[in-house]
C-alpha cells in the first residue's frame, strides 16, 4: 500500500499529533514499510471472531465507594483553580 | 558482598530467616550496586533508597515467613506506585505521581519484599531495545555497547547486574522474555488474565501482562505465587486456584511431550542461536522428555496481526495523554487544539508516535476491514493452531529472538526490521498463553542466548518444571556478566 | 410545492443507578464539582473499567419495554475522539453489537396511534461537564457526571411533525418512569435528545439531506427547533439551494439553530471492540426473569382500566399520567373503593390539592386508605359529598377522616325528625317563599332547601331535605 504524506497528515490530525514536513515524509516511508509487512493479512480468510477463552458477564454490584479527594484528583492537573480542571476556552 | 548478591531470591530469603543476613544488609548491598552501576547501565528511573532502607528495617523488626520475605526487588516504571512517580519512561509522564498502587504492587508488599525503585524501559513499553526511554537507553551488562532488549530492559539488566534479586516487567509482545534472553536471566510471562493489569499503564490491553524476571525458574515460581490472583478490578482477570507453583516445582519432565514449531526456526534465525536452543532441547530430551519438530502454519500471520492490534489499542490507550488532566502540557498561551497537538507532540517520542500513527491508520475509515478486522481473524487462527498443538504437546520450545542483543542504535533506523525481532515472542501474546525465557548458553562473542518455552493456558507449572529441569542440569543461568555486583568494570 | 418533514430521534437516557457505569463513584446529582471521581472514571493511567450489573438490567428492561430484540451476546466498543469532557479521549459505547435492535413504541396522539420504530439501543458512559466562562476565559471542567450510565435510543426516521416527536418523548418518558430506571427529567439532563431532520417534497420516497440538532433541553425547545429547522431547510430548497449535512446547536434564548464548529477532520471515531471489557451475555433465563418482573406500563394500565373498570379513555390517561398517581389509584381501588368513584376523586380533589401545593404525585403523603375510607363514608351515607370534600382537604396532609368528622360533628343527620323540625322552622320563618312556590315560582324551592341545609350545618342529605320540603309543600 502506498502511503503519502497527505495520508500521514490526515492520520496525525486524527491522533492529534503535529509533525514537521521532514517527519511527515519519514513517517510516510516508515509506515509504508511497516504496512507492507502487514499485507500478509490479506491472505487471512477465516472471519469468525470469537473471543476465545474470554469470560462473559464480568459485573460489579451497584454499590457506592468513595473515590478520590478533590485535592488528590487535581494535584497532577496542569491547570486548575482548586475546584475545576481548566482548559483554554472551548468553542462549541 | 558478592556472596549475597550471587544468591537467588529464595536463598537470600532463607538466609534472612536464619538470621545470616538482614533485610537491611541485603537492601544496602543492592543499593551499593545500583549506585556504582547506574551511570553505566541506566537501569533505574527512580531509586527509592531511603524508603527502601526504612522498609527493610521495618521488616527486620517484624520478621516473617514467605519465600520472598525481605528480598529487594524493583518494578518496571509502567506499574503505578502510590506517591512514587510512574513515568513510563516518557516526557509525557515525567512528573506523574499516581494516587494509587497497581494490584501487583500491593501483592509484593504483602509478600514482604522491599521495593528498590522503578526500572527503565522503552517509552510506554514500545520498543525492543530499551532505547526509546526519555531517560536515555539502558545498557546490556554483558556488553555496554549493546542493548539489553526491551521493553523491560531495565528489569532484565538490573537482575543480570546484581542490582536486584527479582524484577517485575510487562510483556505485550515479548517485553519480558526478549530482554531476559539478551541479558542471560530467566523471565516468565504468565497466562493472560492471571495477574492483575489494574495499575499497569496500558500499551495494548489485550496483550499486556505483568511478568517476572529472576535469576532462575524457582525464583520465578515464588514471584508468580506472590502476584497471580484474581483481582475484581480487572475485568479480563481469570478466577482460578493460584499459588503453589513453588511447592509444585520438582523438575520432573519424564514423558513430557515437547514440540518445536518449524516456523519459529526460520531462515532468519542466527545459526549460533539455533545451536544453543537445540542444546537446551537436548538437555530436556536427556531428562526424559520427548522432543520433536512440529508445524505451526498460522505463525506466518502472527507478527502482522500483533502489530496491527497492539498499535490500534495503543492509539486509543494513549489518547488520554492530552495535556488536560495530568502529565505534560505544552508551555505557552495556546488554544485547545494547539494545546492537544503540542502537548502530545512534545510529550511523546518518535517510536510512540509511530505506533500511534500506525494504530490510528488501521482503525480509520476505509482501513478497518483490511487491517484490524483481518488481524482479529488472524489472531483466532493463531489461537486455533495453538489449541491443536496443545492437544499433542505439553509444551512448545522455540528461540526467543532470531539473534543475540544488537549494538546500541542499530535498530532505531529501521522500525520494520526492529519489529521482526518479536516474531517468535508475539504468538504467546496473541494467544494469551504462558511463556518463558531461560538462558541456554552464549554466542561466540559471549552474549547470552535464551530458549523460549510456551505452555498451554494455566500451564505455568509445566513450564517452570521444564525450566527447572534444565537449570538443575546446566550452569547457563549461573553465568554472570563481567560487571556483576560492584566488581569489574564491564567492557 | 408542499413539503414533508422527516425526523429521526436519538435520545440519551441517564439511568438512575447508585453508581457510575464502570466504577463505584456516586451518581448523585448536585454534589460539589469534582468530588465524585476516581482513577477509573478519570481515566488515570493503569485504571480499568468494571461494568455495573444494574446498568445491564436497566438497559435490558428498557429494551423489553420498547419491544426490541435483545442481542444475546453484546459487547462494548471504544469511540475515539478528543474533547476536554472526555478524560480517556474515548467513550466506552456500543456500536457493533448493541444491547438491542429493532423495536417499536406505540405513541397515542389525537389523530390516533402511531408506531415509532426503534432502530437500536445501546449502553454508554456520560461525559463530564464543561462550564464556559462568560467573558471568554478558561473553560472549567467538572467530571462528576463523567461515567454516569446512559442508554441511547435511536429511532428510525418515522416522525413527520413536532407533535409526533413530543408525543413520543412523553410516551418514552412515561415508560422510563414506570420502569423506574430513570428520572426522565429533560431540564436536569437525564433525558436529552438530538433531532435528525430533513425535508422532502410531499409524496417523495427518498430522504433529503439531514441535519442534526443538539442541545434540546425542553419539550418546548424540541418543538421550536423542529419548526425552525424545517422552515429553514424548506426556504433553502425553495430558493434553489442545497441543504448541507451538518451538526447544529439549538440556541433556546436566540430561538434559532447555530452551526457547530465544523471540524477539519470529519468525525472518524475509529470504533473498535473495547479490550478491557468481556462481552455481556443475556440468556433466555435472565430475560424471562426480567419479563416476569417487568412492571405494568401506562399503556397496559390504560387498557385495563377501560376494560375491567369501565373508565373512559380520558380518565385512564389522566390517571396514568404519573406512575405514582396510577399506583395510588389502584391501591385505593384495592381497598374497596368503586373504581369510577376513586377515579373522580383523584382527578378532581387529589389533582386539585397537588396543583395547589405544586407537588408531584410521588411526593404526596396522602395514603390510599384515607381516600378509600372517605369514599366508603360517602357511599354508606355517613357524610355527604360536600362534607367529604371538607374532610379531604383537612386530612390531605395527614389525619384520620373519622376522627376529624367526630371532632367537628360532621356526621350526616340521618334522623328524619330532626330534619322535619328544621323544615318546620324554615317554613315558619319564610312564609313568603312558601307562598311564592305555591304561586308557581319553582325557584323558591331551592331557597327553602338551602335555608334548611344551613340550619342543619350542611350535615343533612340534600336529597332527603328536598323530598321532605316538597312533601310539606304539597301537603296542604
Amino acid at each position: 500500500m502506498r502511503i503519502t504524506s497527505e495520508t500521514v497528515e490526515h492520520t496525525a490530525a486524527l491522533a492529534k499529533l503535529k509533525l514537521t514536513h521532514e517527519e511527515l515524509a519519514q513517517a510516510a516511508e516508515q509506515l509504508e514499510d511497516i504496512l507492507n509487512c502487514m499485507d500478509v493479512l490479506a491472505g487471512v480468510t477465516c472471519d469468525t471472531q470469537q473471543q476465545a477463552q474470554m469470560r462473559k458477564n464480568v459485573l460489579r454490584e451497584d454499590v457506592c465507594r468513595p473515590g478520590l479527594e478533590r485535592s488528590q484528583l487535581l494535584v497532577g492537573a496542569p491547570a486548575t483553580d482548586g475546584t475545576y480542571f481548566l482548559v483554554p476556552k472551548t468553542v462549541e | 558482598m558478592n556472596e549475597i548478591l550471587n544468591m537467588t531470591a529464595l536463598e537470600l530469603s532463607a538466609g534472612i530467616k536464619k538470621g545470616e543476613v538482614s533485610c537491611q544488609e541485603a537492601a544496602q548491598a543492592a543499593l551499593n550496586v545500583i549506585r556504582t552501576r547506574q551511570d553505566q547501565l541506566n537501569t533505574f528511573i527512580t531509586v527509592t533508597g531511603r524508603q527502601a532502607l526504612e522498609r527493610a528495617a521495618a521488616l527486620d523488626r517484624r520478621k516473617g515467613s514467605g519465600p520472598l520475605f525481605g528480598v529487594p526487588g524493583a518494578v518496571k516504571d509502567n506499574l503505578c506506585t502510590q506517591g512514587l512517580r510512574t513515568t513510563c519512561a516518557s516526557l509525557m509522564l515525567e512528573r506523574y505521581v499516581p494516587p494509587y498502587n497497581a494490584g501487583v504492587i500491593d501483592l509484593l508488599d504483602e509478600a514482604g519484599t522491599v521495593l528498590l525503585g522503578k526500572l527503565n524501559m522503552d517509552e510506554f513499553a514500545m520498543g525492543s531495545t530499551s532505547e526509546t526511554s526519555c531517560f536515555g537507553p539502558v545498557k546490556n551488562p554483558w556488553d555496554l555497547s549493546r542493548v539489553p532488549g526491551g521493553s523491560s530492559g531495565g528489569a532484565a539488566a538490573a537482575v543480570a547486574a546484581g542490582e536486584v534479586w527479582f524484577a517485575l516487567g510487562s510483556d505485550t509482545g515479548g517485553s519480558v522474555r526478549q530482554p531476559a534472553a539478551w541479558c542471560g536471566v530467566t523471565g516468565i510471562k504468565p497466562t493472560y488474565g492471571t495477574v492483575s493489569r489494574y495499575g499497569l499503564v496500558a500499551y495494548a490491553s489485550s496483550f499486556d501482562q505483568v511478568g517476572a524476571i529472576c535469576r532462575d525458574a524457582a525464583d520465578c515460581a515464588a514471584v508468580l505465587d506472590a502476584i497471580q490472583n484474581h483481582d475484581p478490578r480487572d475485568s479480563t482477570g481469570l478466577p482460578g486456584e493460584y499459588g503453589g507453583l513453588l511447592a509444585g516445582l520438582n523438575g520432573d519432565i519424564r514423558g513430557m511431550r515437547i514440540g518445536m514449531p518449524a516456523q519459529l526456526f526460520g531462515d532468519e534465525l542466527d545459526p549460533q542461536v539455533r545451536h544453543r536452543v537445540l542444546d537446551a532441547a537436548r538437555v530436556l530430551r536427556d531428562r526424559g522428555a520427548q522432543v520433536e519438530e512440529c508445524c505451526l502454519p498460522a505463525a506466518d500471520y502472527a507478527l502482522a496481526a500483533y502489530y496491527v492490534i497492539a498499535c490500534a489499542e495503543a492509539s486509543s490507550n494513549l489518547a488520554r495523554y492530552d495535556g488536560v488532566h495530568y502529565g505534560k502540557r505544552c508551555a505557552g498561551d495556546v488554544g485547545l487544539e494547539e494545546l492537544y497537538l503540542r502537548s502530545r507532540s512534545e510529550g511523546f517520542g518518535s517510536e510512540v508516535k509511530r505506533r500511534i500513527l500506525l494504530g490510528t491508520f488501521v482503525l480509520s475509515e476505509g482501513h478497518y476491514d483490511a487491517y484490524y478486522a483481518k488481524a482479529l481473524a488472524a489472531r483466532d487462527m493463531v489461537r486455533k493452531s495453538f489449541e491443536e498443538l496443545f492437544s499433542q504437546y505439553d509444551l512448545l520450545l522455540a528461540p526467543v529472538t532470531p539473534s543475540v542483543a544488537p549494538k546500541l542504535g542499530q535498530s532505531l533506523e529501521h522500525p520494520a526490521r526492529m519489529y521482526q525481532t518479536d516474531s517468535y515472542t508475539v504468538c504467546a501474546n496473541l494467544t494469551g498463553l504462558p511463556a518463558m525465557s531461560i538462558p541456554c548458553g552464549q554466542s561466540e562473542g559471549g552474549m547470552p542466548v535464551g530458549v523460549q518455552l510456551i505452555g498451554p493456558a494455566f500451564g505455568e507449572q509445566t513450564l517452570l518444571n521444564a525450566a527447572h529441569a534444565v537449570q538443575r542440569e546446566t550452569h547457563w543461568h549461573k553465568l554472570r556478566p563481567p560487571c556483576f555486583g560492584t566488581g569489574g568494570e564491564g567492557t | 410545492m408542499r413539503w414533508e418533514t422527516v425526523i429521526g430521534l436519538e435520545t440519551h437516557v441517564e439511568l438512575n443507578t447508585d453508581t457510575k457505569i464502570f466504577c463505584s463513584c456516586s451518581t448523585a446529582f448536585g454534589a460539589p464539582p469534582n468530588t465524585q471521581c476516581c482513577p477509573v472514571c478519570m481515566g488515570l493511567p493503569g485504571s480499568l473499567p468494571v461494568l455495573n450489573r444494574r446498568v445491564v438490567e436497566y438497559a435490558a428492561r428498557i429494551a423489553l419495554a420498547l419491544n426490541c430484540s435483545i442481542t444475546p451476546l453484546n459487547r462494548f466498543d471504544r469511540k475515539n475522539y478528543f474533547y476536554p469532557d472526555l478524560p480517556k479521549a474515548y467513550q466506552i459505547s456500543q456500536l457493533y453489537l448493541p444491547i438491542a435492535r429493532e423495536g417499536w413504541l406505540d405513541v397515542e396522539m389525537e389523530q390516533g396511534r402511531k408506531s415509532i420504530r426503534i432502530h437500536e439501543m445501546h449502553m454508554e458512559e456520560d461525559a463530564g461537564k464543561l462550564i464556559h466562562h462568560p467573558d471568554g476565559g478558561d473553560t472549567r471542567i467538572d467530571y462528576n457526571r463523567c461515567g454516569v450510565p446512559l442508554v441511547e435510543i435511536v429511532t428510525e426516521p418515522d416522525f413527520r411533525s413536532a407533535d409526533e416527536v413530543v408525543a413520543y418523548l412523553e410516551q418514552l418518558r412515561s415508560v422510563l418512569l414506570y420502569l423506574g430506571v430513570s428520572d426522565g427529567k429533560l431540564q436536569e439532563g437525564s433525558l436529552r435528545c438530538d433531532v435528525n431532520l430533513s425535508v422532502r417534497p410531499e409524496g417523495s420516497q427518498t430522504l433529503g439531506v439531514r441535519t442534526e440538532m443538539k442541545n434540546l433541553g425542553s419539550f418546548r425547545a424540541v418543538r421550536r427547533a423542529i419548526e425552525y429547522e424545517s422552515q429553514r431547510q424548506i426556504r433553502i430548497l425553495e430558493s434553489g439551494g442545497r441543504v448541507i449535512r451538518q451538526t447544529l446547536r439549538w440556541d433556546e434564548d436566540a430561538d434559532q439553530s447555530i452551526p457547530m464548529r465544523t471540524k477539519e477532520d470529519a468525525a472518524d471515531y475509529r470504533y473498535f471492540p473495547e479490550p478491557d471489557l468481556p462481552p455481556v451475555e443475556l440468556d433466555e433465563a435472565f430475560l424471562t426473569d426480567l419479563r416476569t418482573q417487568q412492571p405494568e406500563l401506562a399503556a397496559q394500565k390504560r387498557a385495563r382500566y377501560c376494560k375491567d373498570w369501565g373508565l373512559s379513555a380520558y380518565d385512564a390517561r389522566m390517571l396514568t399520567g404519573q406512575r405514582s398517581l396510577a399506583e395510588f389509584f389502584e391501591r385505593t381501588v384495592a381497598l374497596g373503593a368503586p373504581p369510577k368513584k376513586a377515579a373522580n376523586w383523584i382527578m378532581g380533589q387529589v389533582l386539585r390539592q397537588l396543583s395547589a401545593r405544586n407537588l408531584q404525585a410521588q411526593d404526596m403523603t396522602l395514603q390510599p386508605k384515607v381516600l378509600a375510607r372517605l369514599i366508603a363514608l360517602v357511599e354508606q351515607g355517613r357524610i355527604n359529598r360536600n362534607t367529604a370534600v371538607e374532610v379531604f382537604d383537612a386530612v390531605f396532609d395527614g389525619g384520620d377522616p373519622e376522627e376529624y368528622i367526630a371532632a367537628h360533628g360532621l356526621e350526616r343527620i340521618s334522623d328524619c325528625a330532626q330534619v322535619r323540625q328544621a323544615v318546620e322552622q324554615v317554613f315558619a320563618e319564610n312564609p313568603r317563599s312558601v307562598a311564592d312556590w305555591r304561586a308557581g315560582k319553582e325557584k323558591a324551592l331551592g331557597f327553602l332547601v338551602g335555608q334548611t341545609m344551613r340550619m342543619l350545618q350542611g350535615k343533612a342529605d340534600p336529597q332527603t331535605v328536598n323530598k321532605l320540603i316538597r312533601d310539606r309543600l304539597t301537603e296542604e
